[in-house]
């Protein structure tokens, strides 16, 4: 039974845990709100938030969605906004919220994104690999940010414990963008992985939760949740860039020779993160998902 | 051993009756019922249903190893879901029995 994180096998475990989680919070809906509660919604993970002003915003939200990831059109992205930020009060983007807004007017400043995201996507499922069913299976929504300091296109991305399923990122500047843009939502795929593993159950015990140690992502000493998280981000990016090797026709020499080099520096990372986890007290699922990192290294 | 006959000759039944709800994503299951009580057996069922599918391939060649792994991940679903999947609980002991080796075979 390998594949905890990577391969089509994690791809099974983790369908099943969300469909967990996605019925486990419909039955507390129906507890609630009977037959006019909404559908499952990622605001509705943590199930902190679920009052009147929540559901009502949630319903418009759902009625405006056609399934696909990408939802870029203004009037949604306000209404995503006024819940993300004001019905569920959810202090969005804390501690991100000095740094990032969400990009609502996208369409007007930056009309080629959509285009870029929809090429990014379209890379990653060409591909043909587990990454594409993954994405499938547990992103809900791609939500486009702001800079820090409003910039239009920026490298910023995080995923939300209270937000399954919602990657919210920049749009990337550099020749690469598009390339870029495809291993960015991977390795937001790669935190929205282990979150729903740690719905089931923390890859770390309680003692090792907050001990500090080296990130391969931010390469400072972080809590050790973080430093782990920070090791499935790049075993993530790793696999995408491996497959987009193996398997993607580049328009050129110079953006393959780009993820060739990137895959090397990433792979560096990743391997001195590796080291950090050594010093942390793993439990069970902890233990099996760093057996599996370890399994998809050259040797 | 009789007992597992029976126990796989139903589980056949729910693999012919969930493979098209399992087509879907997980966010697409329906939720017909119309009661609370309704609610928190489909719940229940889907997720052991979707369980059993998933553990049943290559359950003929399933590990002492591999059975442990699925009480981890049935572990984690029951704390997903909060209330224990019994149902699911049964088979997996179902098949610790079935799989794990004899004194002689150790």
């Amino acid at each position: 039974m390998q594949g905890w994180i990577t391969g089509f096998e994690s791809v099974k475990k983790i369908d099943l845990l969300k469909s967990a989680l996605v019925q486990n919070r419909k039955k507390k809906l129906f507890n609630l709100f009977g037959s006019a509660s909404p559908s499952f919604h990622p605001i509705f993970s943590s199930f902190k938030y679920h009052d009147s002003d929540v559901l009502d915003c949630v319903k418009l939200i759902q009625a405006r969605r056609d399934g696909s990831l990408l939802l870029f059109d203004k009037d949604y992205l306000l209404l995503v906004n006024k819940l993300y930020t004001e019905a569920a009060d959810l202090g969005l983007l804390y501690p991100q919220k000095q740094t990032y807004s969400i990009f609502t007017d996208i369409m007007s400043s930056v009309p080629e994104a959509l285009a870029e995201a929809r090429e990014a996507l379209s890379i990653i499922n060409s591909c043909g690999g587990w990454i594409s069913n993954m994405l499938t299976s547990v992103a809900y929504e791609i939500i486009p940010l702001k800079g820090a300091n409003g910039e239009l296109r920026s490298q910023n991305g995080f995923s939300d414990y209270n937000l399954l399923g919602s990657i919210f990122l920049g749009f990337y500047s550099g020749q690469q963008r598009v390339i870029d843009l495809a291993i960015a939502i991977v390795h937001e795929l790669g935190h929205q992985v282990l979150m729903l593993q740690q719905a089931g159950q923390s890859p770390l015990e309680d003692g090792s939760f907050q001990k500090m140690i080296y990130s391969g992502v931010r390469k400072t000493e972080r809590p050790a949740i973080a430093a782990f998280h920070a090791v499935i981000a790049l075993t993530y990016m790793n696999e995408m860039y491996k497959q987009l090797l193996n398997t993607y026709h580049f328009d050129n020499a110079s953006q393959k020779s780009y993820c060739e080099a990137m895959y090397t520096k990433n792979n560096s990372d990743l391997l001195d993160g590796l080291k950090a986890i050594d010093n942390v007290e793993l439990t069970k699922v902890g233990e099996r998902i760093i057996a599996d990192v370890k399994s998809t290294l050259d040797n | 051993m009789k007992k597992v006959f029976i126990f796989l000759s139903g589980l056949f039944a729910n693999l012919c009756l969930t493979n098209l709800a399992l087509a879907g994503t997980s966010d697409e299951v329906s939720m017909p019922s119309s009661s609370a009580e309704d609610v928190v057996s489909d719940s229940h069922s889907e997720v052991c249903k979707r369980f059993m599918i998933y553990s049943y391939s290559d359950m003929s060649k399933m590990s002492a190893q591999e059975i442990f792994d699925y009480e981890i991940l049935l572990d984690m679903l029951n704390q997903i879901t909060t209330d224990p999947l019994e149902y699911c609980d049964n088979r997996l002991m179902e098949n610790m029995v079935f799989i794990k080796p004899t004194e002689e075979e150790k």
